[in-house]
């Protein structure tokens, strides 16, 4: 199977303001050399805390914002590269749900003008526009008056379906979630959750799935990224890391109430649980571990380097 | 048994206009023990909050009551009368949802803990006033750092850890917690629910725990109460209650509710919460219940014991 998107040693920053009474501005890295592969046809999650850079792989692949080096190749484009018209054509195939959807839904238009909006570049026939509107909210159990009401008449889980179907109305192939359940109550989590596997079978897409509930990506996804401080620390099938977690921060992540301490990250190069860790090397102190292959998962931690040979990616 | 909460056929609701009074909360009989956590669960818009803010003394002036709320015995409710300037702030305190917005952003976090502490320890030189908040501090482990801090300079689970101490500066006997966890990531969650529980031990607190977080209830609660349209469909022991639910409410909210290593398909309760004014006739669930029969559309199920529980379904009747 190979990959829709591939995401190559992806360097993204923000420019910060140095703070108050301060003058100037600081560069603060987001995600520092992730590598990251997405097979079609799978959803893939990526897990972490608050600020650990996962939104910001979502907004790197979209465009949103320029990374300072890498690579973001989806079906043979490095999207790092391309602009202009060819990078709008390549982004109707990514579809992207975002967060809260009441504020990615615009109060003033009609539903059926949300869901028009990313149809009018392809310049389709109006009963073309009808067909599709028509069909995504049959799929998405929308009633069809749904397209006659405002943003402000619809519950919280009819606009997460609404920003759902805006995504995938103009058929892409590759569906970016940033935390779509997050907002939501514990019953609509579990409708939206449904929904989305099922059009996900019906649709042949490939997901990409943001959330910290590693419990919500677990049901969702066949392969689990885990991220911390702008960094990827572990890839693998769900199973394998929900069941033999390898790095310590994947363990905590599975077992948060055993933790009571706060978990301090160090913001440097070095491995970001560098302070906590129960296995620290000296190596940790040196450098930031490389990408380590253990079967079918990756793994970026000094023990297992020094414990294995077999490929240092 | 010291009972630190109980309350006889509470309901509260808000006037809408002179003839119309929206019932939010409806005939509410409960018992919380002191010295345990308490855990109210369920579905947006079922009366958590509003309970919480009851037992906290901080209903709006506008809402409705009637019934008896009784804290430690002391009547604070009774019918439309509410009583809770003896009460409020010193025995019972809540701690927000949001803690960015119950701060303020104007002052630091030393200066707002010492603005309580003087207004509740009058006699206090400003020098033990600045020991106490620090000590506070340390109790919600906050390095002491943070003392001179702005709420703009900390992170959500710092601000949440400040709104703690702030909470604890009367030494209450009585916390609500309205969701204290629920704006902060997975991880966070368990430190600042882990932080509340070793809080509740040390000071021998009773702490009413609001949440819809299955998991976060199940690591903090002795005891848990599933609420529903205003009233509790199902209340007992923590492990008991979430391990063998029997109230079909309840069973379906933890069907709902993803489980790691389980492929099965999450359920969905159809439908959604009757918004308050809207309450159906007999069991208020029956519109959403798959074991619905006729007596539950025009009867409303009372409370019964059931073994280790107390259950609100004719199912369990004879």
């Amino acid at each position: 199977m190979g990959n829709i998107l591939k995401i190559e040693n992806l360097y993204v920053s923000y420019t910060v303001p140095m703070g108050h009474l301060r003058y100037g501005y600081r560069k603060v890295w987001a995600v520092k050399g992730v590598d990251l592969e997405v097979p079609a046809g799978i959803t893939l999650g990526i897990v972490g805390g608050s600020g650990s850079g996962k939104s910001t792989i979502l907004k790197a692949v979209l465009g949103f914002v320029k990374p300072e080096k890498g690579k973001i190749i989806f079906k043979s484009f490095d999207l790092s590269k391309i602009s202009g018209r060819e990078r709008r054509r390549i982004a109707r195939e990514v579809g992207y749900v975002p967060q809260e959807p009441s504020q990615s839904i615009n109060p003033k238009m009609r539903i059926y003008d949300v869901l028009v909006e990313p149809l009018k570049p392809l310049k389709l026939p109006s009963d073309e526009i009808k067909r599709r509107i028509d069909n995504v909210l049959e799929m998405l159990d929308l009633d069809p008056d749904v397209e006659n009401r405002y943003a402000k008449e619809l519950s919280g889980g009819m606009l997460q379906r609404i920003a759902i179907a805006r995504a995938i109305i103009t058929k892409p192939s590759i569906l970016l979630l940033d935390e779509p359940t997050s907002n939501l109550d514990i019953s609509i989590q579990a409708q939206i959750l449904n929904m989305l596997i099922d059009l996900k079978q019906e649709l042949n897409l490939t997901y990409l799935f943001v959330s910290h509930d590693i419990d919500v990506v677990s049901y969702i996804a066949n392969r689990i990224a885990i991220m911390i401080n702008g960094r990827v620390v572990e890839v693998g099938d769900t199973e394998k890391i929900l069941t033999e977690p390898l790095h310590p921060y994947t363990s905590a992540l599975l077992n948060p109430e055993k933790i009571t301490e706060k978990v301090k990250t160090s913001n440097n190069d070095l491995c970001p649980i560098l302070t906590w860790c129960p296995w620290r090397l000296d190596l940790c102190s040196k450098s930031f571990p490389p990408r380590l292959q253990i079967s079918d998962r990756y793994i970026y931690c000094w023990k297992y380097i020094k414990q294995n040979t077999i490929s240092i990616s | 048994m010291v009972l630190a909460i109980q309350s006889k056929k509470l309901s509260i609701g808000y006037e809408v206009d002179e003839t119309t009074t929206l019932w939010v909360v409806e005939n509410l009989d409960l018992e919380v023990e002191h010295g345990i956590t308490f855990c109210l669960i369920g579905e947006s818009g079922c009366g958590k909050s509003t309970i919480g803010n009851a037992i906290a003394g901080l209903l709006q002036p506008y809402a409705k009551t009637s019934g008896k709320l009784l804290i430690f015995d002391r009547i604070v409710i009774d019918d439309n009368n509410r009583k809770f300037n003896s009460v409020r702030g010193k025995v019972v305190v809540k701690i927000p949802q949001d803690p960015a917005s119950s701060l303020n952003p104007f002052t630091t976090i030393g200066e707002q803990l010492s603005i309580a502490i003087k207004h509740h320890y009058s006699n206090l030189s400003e020098k033990d006033v600045k020991n106490k908040a620090l000590e506070l501090l340390e109790e919600v482990r906050l390095e002491k750092d943070v003392y001179n801090f702005y709420p703009h300079q900390l992170s959500g689970g710092m601000k949440q850890r400040a709104a703690i101490a702030l909470a604890l500066v009367p030494e209450p006997k009585i916390v609500v917690a309205d969701e204290p966890t629920s704006a902060l990531d997975a991880y966070l969650r368990f430190t600042i629910a882990s932080l509340l529980k070793k809080l509740q031990k040390e000071w021998e607190l009773t702490l009413v725990f609001i949440t819809h977080d299955i998991s976060v209830a199940h690591y903090v609660c002795d005891r848990v109460a599933v609420v529903y349209a205003g009233r509790v469909v199902e209340v007992g022991r923590t492990e008991k209650i979430l391990s063998v639910p029997k109230h079909p409410y309840t069973e379906l909210l933890l069907e709902s509710v993803p489980k790691r290593l389980s492929k099965k398909r999450l359920t969905d309760i159809p439908g959604m919460p009757p918004p308050p004014g809207k309450y159906p006739s007999g069991c208020k669930f029956h519109p959403r219940c798959p074991f619905v029969f006729d007596r539950c559309k025009y009867e409303e199920p009372l409370l019964i014991k059931l073994n280790d529980r107390f259950v609100r379904c004719w199912k369990y009747y004879g």
